[in-house]
């Protein structure tokens, strides 16, 4: 029964979401990786509009939600909107592919499907761990029941007291922290009548497939299938995602909101792409509506748009771009803003903020050091990138001529939210090696999917060898194709 | 010219893959035989035992509201992970420790989780015993509210 109940409560929102969310994007329908970017991409925008939609009903309600409200609540909001996006929503035109210019390697059709069928069986290998995992943790590492689960118990058991999961006496447990996480199990709770353990469980392997599923799904879209599917081997054999992704920590979450943002950004390339603009905000928004980094990302973004805005000759139509953006941004943010502003007390970045002695921490080198230090130590030990970087010599660098602007404003927004992380750590009130030990491996974490996609995009693209009947020699396959080669092939 | 960079491709996409895989199924393998052990263990996890530690204090306590906390000394993150793990169970009730915050000691009902002694310090001034759980959880009474 708890299963069947958790299955619909994602249900209307996941099914709102895949259903909403291609009348907003370019490109074509009917190939893999596009039903695979709409499921993955739909899925959790639906999921984070849920906890949005709970947050609003709970503020509006003196006394809790009843789940008999909830339910007709949420049928009512979703099914109107799946409505509208089926009855109204018109997909954009199929967009041309950037220019070819770039260097790019043709394997055989069977190289895909080898590479595809690996794949699955790592999916299945990594639901699997996902499962050992948390079986063996049901509750989820210390952040997640300390911090996640127990506001979510707090919205959830509170009745007319939920604010008091935003009382000052709780400072040791972050009541500041945004609530999309805590939101979204309180909601499934709710579904359920009861705060079952496996919940937030089954909530955190979601977002970390999902991860992987818009990871794969978008490079497939930009760069054809077997780049795609690389790239979601990379992430799928990566230990350190895996295991942070079944902890039940908001890292794997805000992560997926991050790629999510770049990848939709990075689809946004013709003007005319308002839709996906504003698509790109909500998901920025709900980055910011699940972790407090958010705001360092969409400052990021903020600092790169206004370069381009300088630098771009028609500047209104860089600033209705913007606009466009921020209008999508603007739901998930003035929920944060509410919770900011009118129901938590300030954080402890905020509170234990001295400028005297920042700036004396900013002036000590050891402290870039061991920054530095922790962060090498993580990369190549946790994340691998020495693999990466050895994948890079072999395939060498390669980006197409029309992309060349935005694969360097993605690698420029990645590394500045790189560089505030680590900018942070400098000044951090804390003790370092503490601060470092106990959250820097989730911080990479978080950007790890989206360096993934900013390293696929730039390395040199293989695509599959399909025939041309025409000219009689190899053609690229393109996961924007209404047809995938493969298929033209007679499967070969 | 072009067979040398397809090698080189070949080869380059090998290694990313077989190196994944290679990191990936020894994590799988440990995952696996770590679930292979637990089934066999009749114990639950940590956190499930010391909610259930709580099953009965929790009757006698409000259903929402502050109360404080009150734990014998351990070293600093055993401490933390003690008070944690009792917030975390007895939520949505507020849980203050009085040795950490001195606006525990404002509050009359108090939740005693003791490990390994009853403390005979500070920790213990004003508050009298109303009834002993057993596995070291106690309700107090601040005898001064």
């Amino acid at each position: 029964m708890t299963l069947l109940l958790s299955f619909l409560s994602f249900l209307l929102p996941v099914a709102a979401g895949t259903l909403l969310v291609p009348p907003f994007l370019p490109g074509g329908k009917g190939t893999a990786a596009d039903r695979g970017f709409r499921i993955s991409l739909g899925a959790g925008i639906g999921l984070g509009a849920g906890s949005l939609v709970y947050f609003f009903l709970l503020s509006c309600s003196a006394a809790g939600i009843s789940a008999t409200r909830l339910v007709l609540c949420e049928a009512v909001l979703f099914s109107s909107l799946a409505y509208l996006a089926v009855r109204y929503g018109k997909g954009t035109s199929l967009e041309a592919s950037p220019e070819r210019d770039a260097k790019e390697f043709t394997t055989p059709g069977w190289a895909l499907w080898a590479l595809a069928a690996l794949f699955l069986f790592l999916a299945a290998g990594v639901i699997l761990a996902e499962v050992f995992l948390s079986f063996d943790r049901p509750h989820g590492g210390w952040d997640a029941w300390a911090i996640w689960n127990l506001r979510a118990r707090f919205l959830f058991r509170g009745g007319e007291y939920w604010k008091d999961a935003f009382s000052p006496l709780l400072a040791e447990i972050h009541p500041d922290y945004p609530l999309l996480l805590p939101g979204l199990v309180a909601r499934g709770w709710t579904y359920l009548g009861k705060d079952a353990v496996s919940f937030p469980a089954v909530v955190a392997v979601f977002y970390t497939l999902s991860t992987i599923g818009v990871l794969t799904s978008s490079l497939a879209l930009l760069r054809g299938s077997f780049q795609g599917i690389l790239a979601g081997v990379a992430l799928a054999c990566t230990p350190i995602f895996l295991r942070h992704g079944a902890s039940q920590y908001a890292d794997v979450p805000f992560g997926y909101y991050m790629l999510a943002t770049f990848s939709l950004l990075h689809l946004a390339t013709s003007p005319e792409n308002r839709r996906v603009l504003a698509l790109a905000g909500f998901t920025a928004g709900l980055a910011c509506w699940t972790k407090n980094e958010g705001v360092i990302l969409l400052g990021a973004l903020g600092a790169v748009w206004f370069v381009r805005v300088l630098v771009s000759s028609p500047r209104e139509l860089e600033i209705r771009r913007a606009g466009w953006f921020v209008l999508g941004a603007l739901p998930p943010l003035l929920a944060l803003a509410y919770l900011k502003f009118g129901l938590a007390p300030p954080g402890d970045m905020t509170t234990e903020f001295e400028v005297a002695a920042v700036l004396k921490r900013a002036a000590e080198p050891a402290r870039y050091l061991e920054v530095g230090e922790a962060v090498i130590r993580e990369a190549i030990f946790q994340l691998h990138l020495p693999l990466l970087a050895g994948y890079l010599l072999f395939m060498g660098v390669s980006i197409r001529k029309g992309e060349r602007g935005a694969v360097l404003r993605l690698w420029t927004s990645l590394s500045l939210v790189f560089a505030a992380y680590f900018f942070v750590y400098v000044i951090t009130s804390k003790p370092l090696a503490w601060h470092l030990g106990t959250s820097l491996s989730r911080l990479m974490t978080q950007l790890f999917p989206s360096l993934l996609f900013s390293f696929f995009l730039t390395a040199t693209t293989v695509t599959v060898r399909a025939a041309d009947p025409r000219r009689g020699m190899a053609a690229p396959d393109s996961g924007r194709r209404k047809k995938s080669p493969m298929k033209r092939r007679g499967g070969g | 010219m072009q067979s040398a960079a397809g090698y080189r491709i070949c080869a380059g996409i090998l290694f990313l893959v077989l190196t994944s895989v290679y990191f990936f199924l020894p994590f799988f393998r440990a995952e696996w035989n770590s679930f292979d052990r637990r089934k066999d263990l009749p114990v639950a996890d940590q956190m499930t035992l010391y909610e259930a530690r709580y099953d009965e204090v929790r009757k006698h306590l409000p259903s929402h509201g502050v109360i404080g906390y009150v734990s014998d000394p351990k070293d600093h993150n055993e401490d933390r992970l003690a008070w944690a793990f009792t917030q975390y169970s007895l939520s949505p009730l507020l849980v203050i420790d009085r040795s950490v915050n001195p606006k525990g000691l404002d509050y009359p009902i108090v939740i005693g989780n003791f490990h390994r002694a009853i403390p005979g310090d500070d920790r213990m001034r004003g508050l009298s015993f109303v009834r002993d759980f057993g596995n070291g959880v106690f309700l107090l009474r601040n005898a001064a509210k």
